[in-house]
């Protein structure tokens, strides 16, 4: 390398290093001055909208407030708003925003060709509850940026009536983990009207294995919120399923959800070939505390998995008296496993027994 | 005998400046790569709002591993640090690693613990474990007493332990930021197929904290703790957010990172055998999920912030760049079939070779450089005029380097809200290259020797206290930290 070459590299090298510094000080100054700006504006929007909805401010102020409001600003405002709403005023809130000027460009930035204005637009639907949005929020759900696909989840996981509820249950059968959580909250969140379309879907025979338990997997996460023996219904087949995967998303799935039929499926999962079923059948007639599996799991304190006679040992300490009697008769039983364990899971804590059946 | 010297230097010469061109026009293609990445990264931090309240319930559950050995003067407050963590669904484990102090005490006192049973099938071998006890007040927490067995034994232990799919790692003497686990979870929620994700490391060593929280950011006014902040951020903002667009990071910093726990488990955990347990654990997963043909990623996260003491004396720096290096020049040669391999995608083909030629080598060549230097002077050789612009183009590029580093920290999240920390930002990454540089060099040569002759000693610990160096008024209400620097 000449030396007039490496004189005009350290040349550019000190400008780009000059310039870099003058870019610096000259973003301090604006960012400052344009953050603060966006403060302002998210401020007056909170506040437009706080006293709109006490009935002290009228909806020409929260016009006022929306006018000129950069996207980010305005979303900002109105969430901090939103948190402090009941159901109640969110929805008066909706139909006020559903009319406005600044929604309306938000709306049409759901289509935009940069990703990150489709990404801040999706939300911003969440808060308009509309169902004229479904056709575009159907579009964003298959997006190609990722970014956009999570914000329309959340935006349709706000949407009532839930028109939307067969494409999530679409791609929870095809999400990770970590995604499938997203998922199984937002049609979680939709309650009883989950159930015929879970049922529908869980009877597709194109399903693969983890797919299956990936909607056995809202099964178990609705039975917190639903209660309904159709979801027990739509369940119970599948404790019997070839598939262990789907048997032990099945089994866990009752574990929270009514009907005698639940019990009677899940004594019959004490015996199942693999002990993982039997492991969760146990701990899921514990968590449910049905006298009648007291003798059942008694002689799973005998099973010859480690784990199955823990969790029987646990479910026994969970049925409360009864449970507790059959343990004392376990430990004078002649099986050395039965025995051992009874001692064990007589000794445990209170706390460390309600622990386990959380 | 002149001849053969003169030859030699010529040679060299050669091989220094085109080694300087390669690898720096790499570092700007670097450069330009983390643009783009910065870029898009800040807009999914400032704009897809995963921990607004409503969105918050849904955040799939996290399991947070804390690996202690020793560090009951710690513990509290990192476990009362990462218990506050604003996040719905959390656990936190604590591995007591056979500590021969009383940090199991400690805890057991504090949180008054009871035993449990185990709840899952031990999957990774490890020391063994003498007890699960959870706490009659935060049921999120649990903690394991286990025999000792270093700290990648004691993370697998955790791993065994881990009810939630997502696994976090945090060193105990590091400070997770309050919004940091929403953010770092993003790209699971984004994409399928992430294997796991990294955050930001930045220094903690002048910054005040609250209940966990960092209220005061400032860049530290002593120079060996300063020059490491804008050197963090040139290797968190710059080198990985370019790895990024370049296939993936090999390096996931253990002191904050996120995966996926099937994964770990099925690839073996954590080597327990290493020096640099995190560099080895993210070469294996490269390596064994490109093997099996599996499609993933293991992407940096920026914006998600994690708080850590850095040395402060040369001691204990010195120890800890040697064993990063050692660690670094063991794991390479371990999986040096990966290199150049096309097999193992951009990591085989880019990464490693850059890893191996740009980062293992750079203090080898380096050296030689300053040794043709020296022998051209005394052949009277050197080109003086030459030899001083190569010089000011190889400190003003480094500089060049740091400032963009500064500058995309700047531009995007900018931690120093202070004018005074802003220019002491800049003062340390102008006076890096000088005195700073060149003991690095020689704790990175040093790693050389350590690795040749197979030593896997961590180094010394040294302990400090934060809020002594902080006088004024805000000492003594902080709650008081100690520091363990591996």
């Amino acid at each position: 390398m000449s030396r007039e070459m490496l004189a005009i590299l350290a040349l550019v090298q000190a400008l780009i290093v000059a310039v870099l510094f003058g870019l610096l000080i000259w973003h301090r100054i604006v960012r400052t001055l344009q953050d603060q700006y966006r403060s302002r504006k998210a401020t007056g929007v909170t506040a437009a909208l706080r006293e709109w909805v006490a009935g002290s401010g009228d909806g020409a102020a929260v016009a006022t407030a929306f006018r000129r409001c950069p996207i980010p600003a305005g979303r900002q405002g109105i969430e901090e708003a939103w948190k402090e709403m009941g159901s109640e005023e969110r929805e008066r809130v909706s139909e006020l925003l559903r009319r406005s000027l600044w929604t309306r460009r938000a709306r049409r930035s759901c289509r935009s060709r940069f990703w990150w204005k489709r990404m801040e637009a999706s939300q911003i639907l969440a808060f308009l509850d509309d169902p004229a949005d479904v056709p575009v929020l159907r579009e964003r759900l298959r997006d190609r940026a990722p970014a956009v696909r999570v914000g329309a989840i959340f935006a349709a996981r706000a949407l009532t009536p839930p028109q939307l509820l067969d494409d999530l249950l679409q791609l929870v059968v095809k999400a990770e983990p970590a995604r499938r959580k997203v998922l199984l909250d937002a049609l979680a969140a939709y309650g009883a009207v989950v159930v015929p379309a879970l049922a529908r879907h869980l009877e597709d025979p194109r399903l693969g294995t983890s797919e299956r338990a990936s909607l056995l997997s809202l099964a178990e996460h609705l039975a917190n919120s639903v209660r309904e023996p159709e979801l027990t219904e739509c369940v119970l087949p599948y404790t019997r399923d070839l598939q262990l995967e789907v048997r032990v998303k099945a089994v866990r799935a009752l574990a929270t959800l009514p009907g005698e039929r639940a019990d009677a499926r899940l004594l019959r999962a004490l015996r199942d070939p693999a002990w993982e079923v039997r492991a969760q059948a146990a701990k899921a007639l514990g968590r449910r505390g049905t006298p009648r599996a007291a003798r059942a799991l008694r002689q799973a304190l005998g099973d010859r998995t480690w784990w199955v006679r823990l969790r029987a040992g646990i479910a026994l300490r969970q049925l409360g008296r009864a449970g507790r009697a059959e343990l004392q008769g376990a430990q004078r039983e002649a099986d050395p496993f039965a025995r051992d364990m009874a001692d064990y899971a007589l000794r445990l804590e209170d706390a460390a027994v309600l622990e386990y059946g959380s | 005998m002149r001849g053969i010297l003169t030859s030699f230097v010529l040679f060299w010469d050669d091989v220094v400046i085109w080694y300087f061109v390669v690898l720096n026009l790499f570092y700007g293609f670097l450069f330009l790569m983390s643009v783009g990445e910065t870029w898009k990264n800040w807009m999914l931090a400032t704009r897809l709002h995963l921990s607004a309240r409503f969105d918050r319930e849904t955040l799939p559950p996290i399991s947070i591993i804390i690996p202690a050995y020793n560090e009951a003067v710690t513990i509290l407050d990192t476990l009362e640090a990462q218990l506050a963590l604003e996040y719905p669904h959390l656990e936190v484990i604590v591995v007591n690693d056979g500590s021969e102090d009383e940090t199991f005490d400690a805890i057991q006192r504090a949180y008054e613990l009871y035993e449990v049973p185990p709840a899952f099938v031990r999957k990774l071998e490890t020391r063994e474990v003498r007890g699960y006890y959870r706490s009659r007040h935060h049921p999120a927490l649990l903690v394991i007493d286990k025999e000792n067995g270093g700290k990648a034994d004691a993370l697998n232990a955790g791993l065994n332990a881990a009810r939630y799919p997502l696994c976090a790692t945090v060193d105990a003497d590091t400070i997770i930021a309050h919004d940091a686990l929403p953010r770092i979870v993003r790209p699971f929620l984004m994409e399928d197929h992430v294997a796991g994700a990294g955050g930001t490391i930045r220094v903690a060593n002048a910054c005040r904290f609250e209940r966990g929280v960092a209220v005061d950011p400032q860049v530290p006014k002593r120079y060996l703790a300063g020059v490491q902040v804008p050197e963090y951020l040139r290797a968190f903002l710059f080198g990985r957010l370019g790895w990024n667009r370049l296939g993936g990071n090999i390096l996931v910093s253990g002191a904050f990172a996120l995966f996926r726990r099937d994964l770990l488990m099925e690839t073996g955990g954590y080597p327990v055998k290493s020096v640099t347990e995190d560099l080895d654990l993210t070469v294996g997963l490269h390596r064994a999920l490109r093997e099996r043909g599996l499609e993933y990623s293991l992407p940096f996260v920026p914006d998600p912030v994690a708080w850590t003491e850095v040395p402060e004396d040369v001691g204990s720096l010195g120890r800890q760049r040697e064993r990063w290096h050692r660690g670094l020049i063991r794991t390479l040669l371990r999986n040096a079939r990966m290199l150049v391999n096309p097999r193992y995608g951009r990591i085989g083909v880019l990464a490693f070779p850059f890893f191996t030629f740009g980062e293992m080598m750079a203090p080898v060549v380096e050296v030689i450089g300053y040794a043709v230097v020296l022998l051209g002077i005394w052949l009277h050789l050197l080109n003086w005029d030459y030899a001083l612009l190569f010089a000011a183009l190889s400190l003003g590029y480094m500089m060049m380097l740091s400032v963009w580093a500064v500058m995309l920290e700047e531009f995007t999240y900018r931690v120093y809200p202070r004018m005074w920390d802003f220019f002491r930002l800049i003062l340390y990454a102008l006076l890096e290259p000088f005195g700073y540089r060149q003991l690095t060099l020689y704790w990175r040569l040093k790693a050389f020797w350590k690795a040749l002759i197979q030593d896997r000693s961590w180094g010394r610990q040294k302990r400090q206290d934060r809020n002594d160096r902080r006088p004024g008024p805000e000492r003594g209400e902080d709650r008081r930290r100690v520091a363990v620097v591996r």
